[in-house]
């Protein structure tokens, strides 16, 4: 299964439409929309507007490959389970955010091995088409960057306890 | 008696960060708060109370979600305050502060050109005042400390 997850806040019209062209044309593929504001009822895709909490971990590990916008919770999920996933970011040009900080966030993780950063939109297809695989991204160097975090956060605490 | 922490993060992404961090918190009686109340279960045994979620744009919102969180610090009287954001962890770092907490703030890593408006604007209320992006600490904070990637 892909599953694909556009966040609550705002619609993402242009990500959705795309994906269900391109599921029309790849009948094998079950898909998941997680539509979230989107208006545009998809015809070739299961879909729901929400997903509880535990509804969307459930389809998250049940699917073989992740499509969504850049938000922040679905890439760090990726990241630590090693989840292939395609961004793609929304665009302030075309009313998806306020700003494009969607696009500096993709483009910050588009060298992970299981990321694959897709900002036109003529070019998702063939990403669906030949997806990311996924890759041990939870190297050293990451890991020492979170054990920082939490020995400074344990400094803090003891040295005001 | 161990100390108590307040755990601040909005749903989403600010979440899931936060819950990376969770064992730097294993030694503290700890209490969530968040803005989706499914999460509760996913926290257990530590307790979690939920309150509105509100972004800036939003007056009448804001000064509910400001109440809210002003009742759970007052409830809970936590040692330590810690977020990664949004507006609710503003709130909790300002009150938390006001009555005698220590508090730490650590930017949500989605903010990679410049700190979020929250974590601007909390800086007189963090006494750990942190972002996630070494290109964005500064002298006088915010300071870099690692990250949860």
């Amino acid at each position: 299964m892909i599953f694909v997850t556009v966040g609550t806040q705002l619609p993402f019209e242009r990500l959705v439409r795309a994906v269900d062209e391109w599921a029309g044309n790849n009948k094998d593929k079950t898909v998941f929309i997680q539509l979230g504001q989107t208006f545009f009822r998809p015809s070739n895709c299961e879909f729901s507007a929400f997903t509880d909490p535990a509804y969307w971990d459930q389809l998250f590990h049940e699917s073989e490959l992740i499509v969504s916008h850049a938000g922040m919770g679905t890439i760090l999920k990726s990241i630590e389970h090693d989840k292939p996933l395609i961004l793609v970011p929304r665009l302030a040009s075309l009313g998806e955010h306020r700003n494009d900080h969607q696009v500096a966030t993709a483009s910050k993780f588009g060298n992970y091995l299981n990321i694959k950063v897709v900002n036109e939109i003529v070019d998702l297809p063939r990403a669906l088409d030949c997806p990311p695989a996924n890759g041990h991204v939870l190297g050293q160097e990451k890991n020492v960057n979170l054990e920082m975090l939490i020995g400074e956060i344990k400094k803090f605490v003891s040295d005001n306890s | 008696m161990k100390k108590k922490i307040l755990i601040v993060a909005s749903f989403g992404g600010h979440w899931v960060q936060m819950r990376r961090l969770a064992y730097a918190f294993e030694e503290l009686d700890q209490h969530y708060v968040s803005t989706n109340v499914c999460l509760a279960d996913s926290v257990l045994p530590a307790s979690f109370s939920v309150v509105p979620d509100a972004n800036l744009d939003e007056k009448l919102g804001l000064a509910f979600l400001a109440l809210k969180m002003l009742w759970v610090v007052i409830i809970i009287r936590p040692d330590f305050v810690i977020s990664t954001g949004a507006a609710p962890g503003f709130f909790a770092l300002v009150f938390g502060k006001l009555l005698g907490a220590k508090t730490i703030w650590i930017d949500s890593c989605a903010n990679i050109d410049q700190l979020s408006v929250s974590g601007s604007k909390v800086k007189y209320f963090a006494d750990l005042w942190l972002t996630q992006w070494e290109h964005l600490a500064g002298e006088e904070g915010p300071f870099f400390r690692g990250s949860v990637l």
